[in-house]
Protein backbone atom coordinates (compact mmCIF):
# COMPACT_ATOMS: atom_id res chain seq x y z
CA UNK A 1 0.00 0.00 0.00
CA UNK A 2 1.25 3.64 -1.09
CA UNK A 3 0.89 6.45 1.16
CA UNK A 4 0.91 10.18 0.27
CA UNK A 5 4.64 11.96 1.06
CA UNK A 6 2.53 14.45 4.06
CA UNK A 7 1.84 10.65 5.80
CA UNK A 8 5.20 9.38 5.18
CA UNK A 9 6.88 11.96 6.63
CA UNK A 10 4.52 12.04 9.40
CA UNK A 11 6.17 8.31 10.30
CA UNK A 12 9.54 9.84 9.64
CA UNK A 13 9.25 12.50 11.79
CA UNK A 14 8.01 9.88 15.15
CA UNK A 15 11.71 8.88 14.42
CA UNK A 16 13.15 12.08 14.67
CA UNK A 17 14.18 12.64 11.09
CA UNK A 18 14.81 16.30 10.49
CA UNK A 19 11.58 17.48 8.02
CA UNK A 20 10.39 21.12 7.15
CA UNK A 21 7.46 21.95 9.12
CA UNK A 22 4.31 21.55 6.75
CA UNK A 23 0.70 20.39 6.96
CA UNK A 24 -1.55 19.32 4.43
CA UNK A 25 -4.61 21.14 2.94
CA UNK A 26 -7.74 20.49 0.73
CA UNK A 27 -8.80 23.64 -0.19
CA UNK A 28 -6.68 26.83 -1.62
CA UNK A 29 -7.97 28.58 1.86
CA UNK A 30 -6.62 26.04 4.05
CA UNK A 31 -3.45 26.08 2.15
CA UNK A 32 -3.16 29.88 2.31
CA UNK A 33 -3.84 30.01 6.56
CA UNK A 34 -0.95 26.66 6.79
CA UNK A 35 1.80 28.90 4.42
CA UNK A 36 0.24 31.92 6.72
CA UNK A 37 1.00 29.95 9.81
CA UNK A 38 4.75 28.82 8.67
CA UNK A 39 5.76 32.11 7.95
CA UNK A 40 8.36 32.72 4.34
CA UNK A 41 7.98 31.04 1.16
CA UNK A 42 6.36 27.78 1.09
CA UNK A 43 6.41 24.78 -1.23
CA UNK A 44 2.55 23.97 -2.38
CA UNK A 45 3.10 19.99 -3.69
CA UNK A 46 0.56 17.88 -5.07
CA UNK A 47 -0.13 14.63 -2.96
CA UNK A 48 -0.91 11.76 -5.57
CA UNK A 49 0.51 8.10 -5.45
CA UNK A 50 3.14 9.06 -8.41
CA UNK A 51 6.17 10.25 -9.62
CA UNK A 52 7.31 13.11 -11.75
CA UNK A 53 4.53 15.74 -9.82
CA UNK A 54 7.27 18.94 -10.59
CA UNK A 55 7.04 17.68 -13.94
CA UNK A 56 3.87 17.43 -13.91
CA UNK A 57 3.19 21.04 -12.91
CA UNK A 58 2.58 19.61 -9.44
CA UNK A 59 4.94 21.37 -7.05
CA UNK A 60 5.20 25.28 -6.90
CA UNK A 61 7.11 27.74 -4.81
CA UNK A 62 4.72 30.02 -3.20
CA UNK A 63 6.47 33.31 -2.44
CA UNK A 64 3.12 34.52 -0.48
CA UNK A 65 0.25 33.18 1.58
CA UNK A 66 -2.07 34.52 -0.95
CA UNK A 67 0.21 32.96 -4.00
CA UNK A 68 -0.46 29.49 -2.16
CA UNK A 69 -3.77 29.82 -2.44
CA UNK A 70 -3.60 30.45 -5.85
CA UNK A 71 -0.95 27.93 -6.56
CA UNK A 72 -3.45 25.22 -4.33
CA UNK A 73 -6.22 26.50 -6.52
CA UNK A 74 -4.23 25.10 -9.80
CA UNK A 75 -3.03 21.90 -8.62
CA UNK A 76 -5.95 20.75 -6.69
CA UNK A 77 -8.25 18.97 -9.20
CA UNK A 78 -4.84 18.34 -11.50
CA UNK A 79 -4.60 15.16 -13.40
CA UNK A 80 -1.36 13.42 -12.65
CA UNK A 81 -0.72 10.26 -14.68
CA UNK A 82 -4.36 9.48 -14.53
CA UNK A 83 -4.48 10.49 -10.96
CA UNK A 84 -6.70 13.69 -9.56
CA UNK A 85 -5.43 15.63 -6.75
CA UNK A 86 -7.25 15.95 -3.68
CA UNK A 87 -4.87 16.94 -1.36
CA UNK A 88 -2.02 19.56 -1.62
CA UNK A 89 1.26 19.80 1.12
CA UNK A 90 2.09 23.22 2.26
CA UNK A 91 5.74 22.83 3.58
CA UNK A 92 8.36 25.48 4.80
CA UNK A 93 10.84 26.16 1.93
CA UNK A 94 14.14 25.01 1.97
CA UNK A 95 17.60 26.35 0.83
CA UNK A 96 19.69 23.75 -0.86
CA UNK A 97 23.37 23.52 -0.79
CA UNK A 98 23.40 20.07 -2.26
CA UNK A 99 21.48 16.80 -2.88
CA UNK A 100 21.33 12.99 -2.05
CA UNK A 101 19.55 9.81 -2.12
CA UNK A 102 18.59 7.63 0.62
CA UNK A 103 16.26 4.33 0.18
CA UNK A 104 15.53 1.00 2.28
CA UNK A 105 14.05 -1.62 -0.18
CA UNK A 106 12.88 -4.95 0.59
CA UNK A 107 15.43 -7.11 -1.86
CA UNK A 108 14.06 -10.65 -2.98
CA UNK A 109 17.23 -11.86 -3.97
CA UNK A 110 19.21 -11.20 -0.56
CA UNK A 111 15.93 -11.84 1.87
CA UNK A 112 17.00 -8.23 3.54
CA UNK A 113 16.36 -4.99 3.17
CA UNK A 114 18.93 -3.42 1.76
CA UNK A 115 19.81 0.62 2.03
CA UNK A 116 21.02 2.34 -1.36
CA UNK A 117 22.41 5.71 -1.18
CA UNK A 118 23.70 8.35 -3.61
CA UNK A 119 25.14 11.58 -3.38
CA UNK A 120 23.04 11.66 -6.59
CA UNK A 121 20.06 12.69 -5.60
CA UNK A 122 16.71 14.92 -6.06
CA UNK A 123 16.36 12.76 -9.82
CA UNK A 124 15.21 9.17 -10.86
CA UNK A 125 17.33 7.09 -9.00
CA UNK A 126 16.55 4.27 -11.22
CA UNK A 127 17.98 6.35 -13.66
CA UNK A 128 21.23 6.84 -11.84
CA UNK A 129 21.35 2.85 -11.35
CA UNK A 130 20.84 2.31 -14.94
CA UNK A 131 23.65 4.78 -16.16
CA UNK A 132 25.75 5.35 -13.30
CA UNK A 133 25.69 2.07 -11.05
CA UNK A 134 29.06 2.92 -9.45
CA UNK A 135 27.06 6.38 -7.73
CA UNK A 136 25.56 4.17 -5.57
CA UNK A 137 26.43 2.07 -2.49
CA UNK A 138 23.74 -0.97 -1.78
CA UNK A 139 24.06 -2.19 2.00
CA UNK A 140 22.36 -5.40 2.73
CA UNK A 141 21.19 -5.48 6.46
CA UNK A 142 20.93 -8.62 8.14
CA UNK A 143 17.75 -7.71 10.49
CA UNK A 144 19.04 -10.17 13.35
CA UNK A 145 21.81 -7.07 14.46
CA UNK A 146 19.74 -4.23 12.73
CA UNK A 147 21.76 -1.57 11.62
CA UNK A 148 24.79 -1.29 13.01
CA UNK A 149 26.51 1.80 14.09
CA UNK A 150 29.62 1.19 11.63
CA UNK A 151 26.90 0.43 8.73
CA UNK A 152 24.64 3.90 9.20
CA UNK A 153 28.48 5.66 9.22
CA UNK A 154 30.11 3.98 6.46
CA UNK A 155 26.15 4.62 4.70
CA UNK A 156 27.01 8.88 5.84
CA UNK A 157 30.77 8.38 4.26
CA UNK A 158 29.33 7.73 0.98
CA UNK A 159 27.41 10.45 0.95
CA UNK A 160 29.41 12.99 2.54
CA UNK A 161 32.90 14.04 3.46
CA UNK A 162 32.10 16.42 6.34
CA UNK A 163 31.97 14.36 9.57
CA UNK A 164 29.13 16.60 10.77
CA UNK A 165 27.46 16.08 7.78
CA UNK A 166 27.87 12.43 7.61
CA UNK A 167 27.02 12.17 11.75
CA UNK A 168 23.86 14.20 10.55
CA UNK A 169 22.96 11.04 7.97
CA UNK A 170 24.31 8.17 10.26
CA UNK A 171 21.30 9.32 12.44
CA UNK A 172 19.02 9.60 9.66
CA UNK A 173 20.28 6.47 8.13
CA UNK A 174 19.04 4.73 11.52
CA UNK A 175 15.70 6.34 11.84
CA UNK A 176 14.67 5.65 8.66
CA UNK A 177 15.49 2.11 9.13
CA UNK A 178 13.87 2.13 12.52
CA UNK A 179 10.62 4.09 9.91
CA UNK A 180 11.10 1.04 7.73
CA UNK A 181 11.22 -2.19 9.96
CA UNK A 182 8.42 -0.47 12.74
CA UNK A 183 5.60 0.15 9.75
CA UNK A 184 6.67 -3.30 7.93
CA UNK A 185 7.39 -1.31 5.03
CA UNK A 186 8.80 -2.96 1.73
CA UNK A 187 9.83 0.47 0.74
CA UNK A 188 10.99 3.45 2.49
CA UNK A 189 12.92 6.08 0.79
CA UNK A 190 14.29 10.13 1.04
CA UNK A 191 15.15 11.87 -2.24
CA UNK A 192 16.29 14.54 -1.98
CA UNK A 193 17.95 14.27 1.37
CA UNK A 194 19.30 17.77 1.28
CA UNK A 195 21.95 19.54 3.14
CA UNK A 196 21.28 23.88 2.97
CA UNK A 197 23.24 26.64 3.01
CA UNK A 198 23.68 26.25 6.79
CA UNK A 199 25.24 22.97 6.83
CA UNK A 200 21.93 21.08 8.30
CA UNK A 201 20.64 17.69 6.45
CA UNK A 202 17.13 17.69 6.04
CA UNK A 203 14.46 15.65 4.49
CA UNK A 204 12.67 17.32 1.59
CA UNK A 205 10.60 14.53 0.06
CA UNK A 206 9.77 11.04 1.32
CA UNK A 207 8.39 7.96 0.47
CA UNK A 208 7.19 4.92 1.90
CA UNK A 209 5.11 2.14 0.59
CA UNK A 210 3.44 -0.44 3.17
CA UNK A 211 3.36 -4.50 2.50
CA UNK A 212 0.28 -4.96 2.54
CA UNK A 213 0.54 -7.92 4.69
CA UNK A 214 1.50 -5.97 7.65
CA UNK A 215 -1.57 -3.88 7.65
CA UNK A 216 -3.81 -6.64 9.54
CA UNK A 217 -1.44 -5.79 12.27
CA UNK A 218 -0.80 -2.15 11.58
CA UNK A 219 -4.69 -0.93 11.92
CA UNK A 220 -2.82 2.55 12.63
CA UNK A 221 -1.43 2.32 8.89
CA UNK A 222 -4.63 0.65 7.16
CA UNK A 223 -6.29 4.26 8.42
CA UNK A 224 -3.87 5.80 6.06
CA UNK A 225 -5.40 4.40 2.99
CA UNK A 226 -6.30 6.60 0.31
CA UNK A 227 -8.62 5.14 -2.31
CA UNK A 228 -9.24 7.94 -3.98
CA UNK A 229 -5.87 7.89 -4.94
CA UNK A 230 -5.78 4.31 -6.23
CA UNK A 231 -7.11 2.24 -9.30
CA UNK A 232 -10.93 1.80 -8.76
CA UNK A 233 -10.66 -1.68 -10.09
CA UNK A 234 -8.05 -2.31 -7.73
CA UNK A 235 -10.26 -0.92 -4.66
CA UNK A 236 -13.44 -2.92 -5.79
CA UNK A 237 -11.74 -5.74 -5.95
CA UNK A 238 -10.01 -6.05 -2.61
CA UNK A 239 -13.65 -4.63 -1.11
CA UNK A 240 -14.58 -8.47 -2.58
CA UNK A 241 -11.72 -10.29 -1.34
CA UNK A 242 -9.64 -10.35 -4.65
CA UNK A 243 -6.05 -9.95 -5.47
CA UNK A 244 -6.31 -7.85 -7.90
CA UNK A 245 -3.86 -5.52 -10.06
CA UNK A 246 -4.60 -3.80 -13.47
CA UNK A 247 -2.08 -4.22 -15.95
CA UNK A 248 -1.74 -3.09 -20.11
CA UNK A 249 -3.34 -6.43 -21.85
CA UNK A 250 -6.36 -7.42 -23.19
CA UNK A 251 -6.64 -10.72 -22.28
CA UNK A 252 -8.68 -10.60 -18.49
CA UNK A 253 -7.47 -13.57 -16.79
CA UNK A 254 -9.75 -15.04 -13.68
CA UNK A 255 -7.66 -17.46 -11.81
CA UNK A 256 -7.70 -19.38 -8.65
CA UNK A 257 -4.46 -19.68 -6.64
CA UNK A 258 -1.36 -16.33 -7.09
CA UNK A 259 1.08 -19.49 -9.08
CA UNK A 260 -1.61 -20.98 -11.51
CA UNK A 261 -2.15 -16.86 -12.11
CA UNK A 262 1.31 -15.91 -12.68
CA UNK A 263 1.53 -18.93 -14.71
CA UNK A 264 -1.14 -18.29 -16.47
CA UNK A 265 0.26 -14.45 -17.16
CA UNK A 266 3.58 -16.54 -18.60
CA UNK A 267 1.41 -18.65 -20.97
CA UNK A 268 -0.53 -15.62 -22.53
CA UNK A 269 2.37 -13.72 -22.82
CA UNK A 270 4.41 -16.81 -24.64
CA UNK A 271 0.97 -17.34 -27.00
CA UNK A 272 1.62 -13.81 -27.84
CA UNK A 273 -0.86 -11.91 -25.64
CA UNK A 274 -0.70 -9.39 -23.32
CA UNK A 275 -2.64 -10.18 -19.66
CA UNK A 276 -5.26 -7.06 -18.62
CA UNK A 277 -4.97 -7.98 -15.22
CA UNK A 278 -3.56 -9.89 -12.47
CA UNK A 279 -6.72 -11.85 -10.70
CA UNK A 280 -7.01 -14.83 -8.44
CA UNK A 281 -10.27 -15.55 -7.03
CA UNK A 282 -8.11 -17.22 -3.88
CA UNK A 283 -8.57 -21.00 -2.95
CA UNK A 284 -12.23 -20.93 -1.56
CA UNK A 285 -15.34 -21.68 -2.99
CA UNK A 286 -17.35 -18.79 -3.26
CA UNK A 287 -19.86 -17.89 -6.35
CA UNK A 288 -19.84 -14.39 -5.22
CA UNK A 289 -16.27 -13.87 -6.04
CA UNK A 290 -16.36 -15.23 -9.35
CA UNK A 291 -19.40 -12.71 -9.66
CA UNK A 292 -17.02 -10.00 -8.67
CA UNK A 293 -14.24 -10.96 -10.27
CA UNK A 294 -16.40 -10.88 -13.55
CA UNK A 295 -17.79 -7.47 -13.30
CA UNK A 296 -14.38 -5.87 -12.36
CA UNK A 297 -13.03 -7.44 -15.99
CA UNK A 298 -15.69 -6.28 -18.24
CA UNK A 299 -15.36 -2.93 -16.86
CA UNK A 300 -11.77 -2.81 -18.10
CA UNK A 301 -12.51 -1.35 -21.82
CA UNK A 302 -9.23 -2.86 -22.95
CA UNK A 303 -9.88 -6.48 -22.25
CA UNK A 304 -11.18 -8.23 -25.51
CA UNK A 305 -11.47 -11.78 -24.14
CA UNK A 306 -11.81 -13.64 -20.63
CA UNK A 307 -9.84 -16.06 -20.01
CA UNK A 308 -11.07 -18.41 -16.89
CA UNK A 309 -8.29 -20.66 -15.87
CA UNK A 310 -9.92 -23.00 -12.43
CA UNK A 311 -7.52 -25.46 -11.53
CA UNK A 312 -9.81 -27.55 -8.42
CA UNK A 313 -8.47 -28.52 -5.74
CA UNK A 314 -10.00 -26.61 -2.10
CA UNK A 315 -12.16 -24.36 -5.02
CA UNK A 316 -14.89 -26.34 -6.06
CA UNK A 317 -15.05 -26.08 -9.84
CA UNK A 318 -19.39 -26.15 -9.85
CA UNK A 319 -19.19 -22.90 -7.52
CA UNK A 320 -17.20 -21.19 -9.78
CA UNK A 321 -19.30 -22.45 -12.75
CA UNK A 322 -22.42 -21.33 -11.10
CA UNK A 323 -20.48 -17.76 -10.29
CA UNK A 324 -20.01 -17.71 -14.01
CA UNK A 325 -23.80 -18.46 -14.89
CA UNK A 326 -24.93 -15.98 -12.33
CA UNK A 327 -22.55 -13.43 -13.46
CA UNK A 328 -23.25 -13.58 -17.11
CA UNK A 329 -27.01 -13.49 -16.78
CA UNK A 330 -26.75 -10.28 -14.24
CA UNK A 331 -24.83 -8.99 -17.03
CA UNK A 332 -24.51 -10.85 -20.58
CA UNK A 333 -21.04 -10.27 -22.18
CA UNK A 334 -20.35 -8.48 -25.05
CA UNK A 335 -16.97 -10.10 -25.16
CA UNK A 336 -15.65 -13.81 -25.70
CA UNK A 337 -15.35 -16.24 -22.91
CA UNK A 338 -12.82 -19.35 -22.92
CA UNK A 339 -13.12 -21.76 -19.52
CA UNK A 340 -10.30 -24.43 -18.44
CA UNK A 341 -11.84 -26.05 -15.85
CA UNK A 342 -10.75 -28.81 -14.43
CA UNK A 343 -10.59 -30.82 -11.07
CA UNK A 344 -12.55 -31.14 -7.87
CA UNK A 345 -16.65 -31.26 -8.87
CA UNK A 346 -15.41 -30.83 -12.40
CA UNK A 347 -16.99 -33.83 -13.55
CA UNK A 348 -20.52 -34.54 -13.78
CA UNK B 1 -18.26 -29.24 -16.62
CA UNK B 2 -22.66 -30.04 -16.87
CA UNK B 3 -23.19 -27.06 -15.56
CA UNK B 4 -21.53 -24.73 -17.51
CA UNK B 5 -23.03 -26.60 -20.99
CA UNK B 6 -26.36 -26.61 -19.58
CA UNK B 7 -26.05 -22.78 -19.84
CA UNK B 8 -24.42 -22.48 -23.23
CA UNK B 9 -20.92 -22.33 -22.83
CA UNK B 10 -17.82 -24.30 -23.76
CA UNK B 11 -15.34 -25.40 -21.49
CA UNK B 12 -12.24 -27.54 -21.53
CA UNK B 13 -9.81 -28.66 -19.20
CA UNK B 14 -7.08 -28.26 -21.49
CA UNK B 15 -5.15 -24.98 -19.87
CA UNK B 16 -3.10 -24.78 -23.30
CA UNK B 17 -5.49 -24.73 -25.81
CA UNK B 18 -7.75 -21.96 -23.86
CA UNK B 19 -5.17 -19.96 -23.23
CA UNK B 20 -4.42 -19.90 -27.15
CA UNK B 21 -8.06 -19.28 -27.76
CA UNK B 22 -8.24 -16.55 -25.56
CA UNK B 23 -5.11 -14.73 -26.98
CA UNK B 24 -6.55 -15.36 -30.66
CA UNK B 25 -9.87 -13.85 -29.52
CA UNK B 26 -8.26 -11.24 -27.84
CA UNK B 27 -6.46 -10.08 -31.07
CA UNK B 28 -9.56 -10.61 -33.06
CA UNK B 29 -9.48 -14.01 -34.36
CA UNK B 30 -11.57 -17.04 -33.63
CA UNK B 31 -11.38 -19.42 -31.52
CA UNK B 32 -9.58 -22.42 -32.37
Amino acid sequence: MNIHEYQAKDLLRAEGVPIPAGDVATTPEQAEAIAQRLGGMVVVKAQVHAGGRGKAGGVKLAKTPAEARLLAAKILGMQIKGLTVHKVLVTAASDIASEAYVGIILDRATRKPVFMVSRAGGIDIEEVAATTPEKILKLPIDTRFGLQAYQANELGFFLFDDIKKVRAAAKIMTQLYAAFMRNGASLAEINPLVVTPAGDVVALDAKISIDDNELDRHPELEALRDETAEEPSEVEARNAHLTFIKLEGDVGCVVNGAGLAMATMDLVKYYGGEPANFLDIGGSSNPEKVVSALRIITEDPSVKAILFNIFGGITRTDDVANGIVTATKANPLRIPLVIRLTGTKSSP
Amino acid sequence: MKILHDNGFTASSDMDEAVKQAVALAHGGKAA
